[in-house]
């Protein structure tokens, strides 16, 4: 019996089967004005700290393929917060993604041409504000490396 | 050595907005292939508790100038503060004087409406300070007295405070425990003036109304009373006293009167008393004359 478990075992380092290792991060920033002595404004993006109503904070999903062998088909998707407001054309990514929608809580998505709510002549292209997930596709990431995908949104 | 002030941009909403000390919580979830192998990843959970705005307006809710007579006291200039931010707080008040004035006003008095928005000094209530929830306003009435010297004008106003707020200046914020308080009101917003104009010699007219029950139902008789004061001294001639009847109530007939004795008459929308002449020798601020009548309403 301890034999065969261990053939099994090595027959899955020897595939790779467990080398897949990647890593999915969120952090949220939020953006400062530096003004120096000139007047001259300088925009930076910093830890979120300070959120109140009509803040915007700008959420970064980060994932990192800590494996030895290159990843494909990665589909992320966010549930915009509660309380938030998507804030229209900010999501992207590092690299070529597609990006979709979601108006029904993550059940399907599509793109924003796609997006219709209501019946009748209430029926109207989704708002931003009316977007409830985001997904990002990525083809692939290769071992040993990085890539991010991004959104921003706005406390109501 | 360059100098770098941080300023924290805010994109302040005019309504409240979502309450102080609510947590947002985001996370994402990653599907990936390896082979034929599916894999399933969740992040972290990265939260943010929201902080509170301390955002106030004081605004005068008067749009002309309050006619007053010299001698006068306890004249009202209604005011209206409001909590703009996202959490309670409690507010204090300063005077606020304008040195274009003509003139000083004096015993000046601050008061909170009890909701009817008329000033009253039996029902109104005295305060220093109030406490108002996220997007609560209080009407205040800053009273005072009119001068016997008195002439043109007089801008005067209150300025109001945040408890929070402390020392903190716009875009400041202070750690509050589990969040923290930042200040989004600007200077601006925090004051206002109302004026008071003195007029020698003219009619002041002071309408209230009582209700015959608790609250207006259908059935329910209104009765109004009209003061007729004069402000000032002197003679005032052909006085006539119009006020049309509210609409969706019905004049309630032969209940109109002058000083309690049936007078006046009532055209299909109005009443309409012919006051006459009036003589003020003193100043006072007691009605001269009475008007009642009743309606109901349908």
């Amino acid at each position: 019996m301890k034999k065969i478990v261990l053939t099994t075992l090595l027959a899955m380092i020897a595939s790779g089967t467990l080398q897949a290792n990647v890593t999915l991060g969120t952090a949220s920033f939020q953006e400062k004005i530096e003004v120096n002595k000139s007047g001259e404004k300088l925009r930076t993006w910093v830890k979120a700290e300070k959120v109140i109503p009509g803040s915007i904070v700008r959420y970064v999903n980060s994932l990192e393929n800590k494996g030895r062998q290159n990843v494909s088909k990665l589909v992320v998707k966010n549930p915009i917060p509660k309380n938030m407001e998507y804030v229209a054309d900010t999501a992207s990514c590092q690299g070529s993604c597609t990006v979709t929608y979601s108006i029904d809580g993550g059940k399907s998505f599509k793109k924003v041409s796609e997006l219709f709510i209501g019946k009748g002549e209430e029926r109207h292209l989704a708002r931003p504000a009316e977007y409830t997930d985001i997904r990002w596709v990525l083809n692939a990431l290769n071992a040993k490396s990085k890539s991010s995908v991004e959104y921003k949104a706005q406390l109501k | 050595m360059r100098i770098i002030l941080f300023i924290l941009l805010l994109n302040v909403l005019n309504a409240q907005g979502i309450p102080a000390g609510t947590k947002i919580e985001n996370q994402a979830e990653l599907n990936y292939s390896l082979g034929s192998a599916n894999f399933t990843v969740s992040s972290n959970k990265v939260v943010d508790i929201v902080d509170q705005k301390i955002d106030m307006k004081m605004i005068c809710q008067e749009s002309t100038p309050i006619i007053v007579g010299v001698s006068e006291t306890k004249r009202a200039l209604s005011f209206r503060v409001t909590n703009r931010g996202n959490g309670s707080d409690s507010y204090s008040f300063l005077e606020v004087n304008d040195a274009s004035s003509d003139f000083e006003v004096t015993n000046q008095e601050l008061y909170v409406d009890n909701g009817d928005g008329v000033f009253s000094v039996v029902s109104d209530t005295p305060v220093n300070d109030v406490n108002l929830s996220a997007d609560e306003s209080a009407i205040l009435f800053f009273v005072s007295d009119i001068p016997s010297d008195a002439d043109g004008f007089s801008a005067n106003g209150i300025k109001v405070y945040s408890e929070l707020q402390g020392n903190l200046l716009y875009g400041d914020s202070k750690n509050l425990g589990t969040y923290h308080a930042v200040m989004t009101a600007k200077e601006d917003a925090l004051s206002a003036l109302c004026s008071y104009e003195v007029s020698h010699l003219a009619i002041d007219l002071e309408k209230k109304a009582t209700l015959s029950s608790d609250k207006p139902y259908v059935g329910t008789t209104i009765h109004y009373s009209i003061a007729v004061k004069v402000i000032g001294t002197g003679v005032l001639e052909n006085i006539v006293v119009s006020d049309n009847i509210p609409a969706g109530t019905a004049y309630v007939p032969n209940t109109l009167q002058l000083d309690g004795v049936a007078f006046g008459d009532f055209n299909g929308t109005a009443v309409h008393v012919d006051v006459g002449e009036i003589n003020q020798a003193v100043a006072s601020n007691d009605p001269q004359h009475t008007i009642t009548f009743d309606v109901t309403i349908l």
